[in-house]
């Protein structure tokens, strides 16, 4: 087994561990947590580089990213 | 209001509704899996259309519940959104159909604590067997996925034989195997 196929096999392990020792009432919200917070970082990183944009403008870019982003995951 | 407390008031506006629900998608996924990211919450309902306008009047006013239903071609059912306001997180609702499968894991439906209050959440076992089934048809690979962590997570105490049942039905009981046989020794 190769060292790469080696280290992913002992992160995913850590993957489940983890997921075996949290409640999974408390895993039930998570999904819709990690959703805003990455909308938080993408509306950040949309802010760097178009610093002029007003705040509609980073939302209907945001958005327009996010149809972008559906459209990959479906392929 | 966040997303999270979005879910939370569409689970309590079902129960004020009295419309008997169960919590699908990647919200039960990442119950019974490893969480990952959502930009929806999906919930199978068991109501005629008409009974979805007392949902609709139990939700927070940042909550909005669309009127026309649309035919969803993943699931074949018809879907009716709640939207966010000021968010792109959706909730979506989903009628139960008359699929022998759709009608058997809702009656097999997990009764649960969460935040204080009981929620119905679907099986792992059934969110297995449906997840391979859109895997199957749809080939997105964040299904695979989710099968994937479901089976790494819960994997001992699965109920195998109901698994494989449906899996043969379904004629998806190859990809489960292949899907088995990708996930390393935990």
């Amino acid at each position: 087994m190769s060292l790469i196929v080696a280290l992913t096999h002992e992160l995913y392990q850590e993957d489940v561990a983890r997921a075996r020792a949290t409640k999974p009432e408390d895993k039930l919200l998570e999904g819709p947590r990690l959703f805003e917070r990455a909308c938080r970082l993408m509306a950040d990183g949309i802010r760097h580089q178009y610093p002029d944009l007003d705040e509609p403008g980073v939302r209907a870019l945001l958005a327009a990213r996010l149809v972008r982003l559906r459209a990959i995951e479906r392929r | 209001m966040t997303a999270d407390e979005a879910v939370v008031a569409v689970l309590d506006a079902l129960q004020a509704a009295g419309v008997p629900y169960m919590i699908v998608g990647s919200l039960a996924s990442n119950f019974h899996g490893i969480p990952r990211s959502t930009r929806d919450a999906d919930f199978v309902v068991e109501a005629p259309p008409g009974n979805l306008e007392h949902v609709g009047r139990a939700l927070p006013s940042s909550l909005t519940l669309q009127r026309q239903g649309s035919f969803e071609a993943v699931t074949g059912t018809i879907r009716y959104l709640i939207e966010l306001v000021g968010s792109p997180f959706v909730c979506e609702l989903f009628l139960r159909s008359d699929d022998a499968h759709d009608r058997e894991r809702f009656s097999r439906r997990q009764r649960v604590r969460v935040l204080d209050r009981v929620a119905s959440v679907a099986t792992a076992e059934d969110m297995i067997v449906t997840k391979l089934r859109w895997a199957d048809a749809a080939g997105r690979s964040k299904d695979l996925e989710d099968i994937r962590n479901i089976i790494a997570v819960r994997g001992s105490d699965l109920d195998w034989a109901y698994v494989h049942r449906w899996a043969a039905e379904h004629g998806t009981a190859g990809l489960l195997e292949q899907i088995r046989s990708s996930i390393p020794p935990t």
